[in-house]
């Protein structure tokens, strides 16, 4: 995802659209997790960009619309991984997708 | 067609949808409606399950370990296994076995310990990648991909597009030219690769309108195997992958007939529940008569299905049979789950359903695994040049 990052707070956040996509979150040490809102999420990318409101400060995000969240979170995830060596940190000890990629 | 439903064969049929009822339709209200695997403690739970009930790894043959059931059998077996919301393309997560990869039966001893049983046992997975950037439908000629000898080793190099599941998979099968060994379809051989063989990436996955798959682009960039890592014999990679291929497009037929029955039954239902104009759906002749296009559309694509699967068990001709049973089936499929999708109005097109979900992967069974203008071709091929003539005198 290369669109520009922007600060968490609930003014940034109320104009994001309810719908499914993927979404990314970062503090001041770089991206921290990597997540969808999918088919049972109750106000799609908006509703779950509001739970990390307040969690910590100073956090950031970014997001895209697609309906093909599922495929696309996979592959954030796996890009990440093949960078960094390890799981974006909400991924940590939970069921996070295997498998490697290899952008070039 | 001389077709009856054994007692055996019923039973399967009764045991297996009750297992989609019971087993697999709960555990999707808990999954993301696009979701198409389980974690592994869960799946590993319905695997216990349907081994127990004599029915893991259908399609495999007794002498491997498998169940070894007939084409008829695991067409209607397929009917049933695809009646919940992932069915149409995991149908019931895998619970039943994973694609087996029919093309490693014919593996030396030494590759079938390596590859083939772990992928019997679920230890391992792989993918099949014959389909390259030039073009899919007629892969013989659109195979660029290269495999030259260095000493007794081959070294690949090339392309490959669409292949599913390739960025999780421990191997693959991959399809290459070999330099002078003939041109079109004789000039190919398999390589079964390791996934972590250097040079071979996994540049991206390709999404789709199937949420929750997985078609990836691939690159071999000196890509090195050993001699032993040929399946087959050198140049004859193209028919043994087109062999089985066309058996089972019966089972995959049968699959996208499953959802729409499903979809057909789910639509009666409602029909007869909600009202409009002060009375039920199911009183106005403009859904009634969807309905009844649906149950012959239904009724006749399963016939064809199941003939098919019937000459392929009796040895004679089905090529032609299953070709027009692959175009009938998907597309029925296609317009049986719209006229559903319709009859639910608003709520036909809502996750809350699994009808959105059929609507959009049934599309893709009008291109994957020969589409329906490839398939026509074999049909008309088969009819002009006399091989096929009509069903009854054959
Ligand atoms: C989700 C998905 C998963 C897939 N997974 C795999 C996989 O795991 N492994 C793998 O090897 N491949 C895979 N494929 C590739 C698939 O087999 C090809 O997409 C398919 O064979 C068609 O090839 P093509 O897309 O290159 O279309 P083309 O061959 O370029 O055809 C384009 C169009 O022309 C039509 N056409 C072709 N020939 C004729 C003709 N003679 N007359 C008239 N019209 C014609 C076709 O029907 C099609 O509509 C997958 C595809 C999809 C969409």
């Amino acid at each position: 995802m290369t669109k520009p990052w922007t600060a968490l707070t609930a003014e940034n956040v109320a104009p994001v659209p309810a719908s499914v996509g993927v979404f990314e979150i970062a503090d001041e040490s770089g991206l921290i997790a990597i997540d969808f809102a999918g088919g049972n999420s109750l106000f799609g990318l908006r509703g779950a960009l509001q739970e990390w409101l307040g969690t910590s400060p100073g956090l950031s995000f970014r997001y895209e619309r697609t309906n093909a969240y599922l495929s696309r979170y996979r592959e954030l995830v796996q890009v990440f991984t093949n960078e960094t060596g390890a799981v974006p940190r909400n991924l940590t000890g939970v069921d996070a997708p295997a498998g490697r990629i290899r952008p070039n | 067609m001389g077709f009856a439903v054994t007692e055996t064969q019923r039973t399967l049929v009764e045991n297996v949808r009750r297992f989609v009822r019971t087993e697999i339709i709960p555990l999707e209200h808990e999954l993301d409606p696009d979701e198409s695997e389980l974690s592994a403690p869960v799946l590993a739970g319905l695997v216990a399950k349907t081994k127990q009930m004599g029915l893991y790894n259908l399609d495999v043959p007794e002498e491997l370990g498998g169940v070894g059931a007939d084409t008829v059998t695991r067409t209607l077996l397929a009917m049933e296994m695809s009646q919940h919301r992932a069915g149409l393309y995991s149908p019931c997560y895998g619970a039943f076995g994973q694609p087996d990869m029919a093309q490693l039966y014919e593996a030396t001893d030494e590759q079938k310990e390596r590859y083939l049983f772990p992928i019997l046992r679920g230890e391992k997975r792989s993918f099949f990648a014959l389909t390259e950037p030039a073009g899919g439908s007629d892969p013989a000629r659109a195979i660029e991909t290269r495999a030259k000898r260095d000493g007794s080793d081959w070294i690949i190099n090339g392309n490959k597009t669409f292949i599913s599941g390739a960025d999780t998979a421990d191997f693959g099968l991959v399809f290459a030219r070999t330099g002078d060994q003939g041109s079109g379809r004789d000039g190919i051989t398999c390589f079964i690769v390791d996934a972590d063989t250097p040079g071979l990436t996994v540049r991206r996955v390709i999404h789709t309108l199937r949420s929750g798959h997985y078609p990836t682009e691939l690159v071999f960039e000196d890509v090195r195997v050993p001699a032993e890592a040929v399946l087959g014999e050198i140049g004859q990679g193209f028919s043994m992958a087109t062999e089985r291929l066309t058996k089972n497009r019966i089972p995959y037929s049968a699959g996208c007939l499953g959802v729409a029955m499903m979809a057909h039954r789910m639509a009666v239902e409602y029909a007869g529940t909600r009202s409009v104009f002060g009375s039920k759906l199911a009183e106005h002749e403009g859904i009634q008569w969807m309905l009844v296009d649906s149950e012959i559309e239904l009724r006749s694509a399963a016939a064809l299905t199941l003939d098919a699967a019937e000459r392929a068990d009796s040895g004679r001709p089905f090529r032609t049979e299953v070709a027009i049973a692959k175009i009938v089936a998907t597309e029925t499929a296609g317009r049986v789950v719209d006229r559903a999708i319709q009859i639910h109005g608003g709520y036909g097109v809502t996750k809350d359903l699994p009808l959105e979900r059929w609507y959009r992967e049934l599309r893709i069974r009008r291109i994957g695994e020969g589409s329906t203008e490839t398939q026509k071709m074999i049909v008309s091929r088969d009819m002009l040049k006399g091989r096929y003539t009509s069903w009854i005198d054959r």
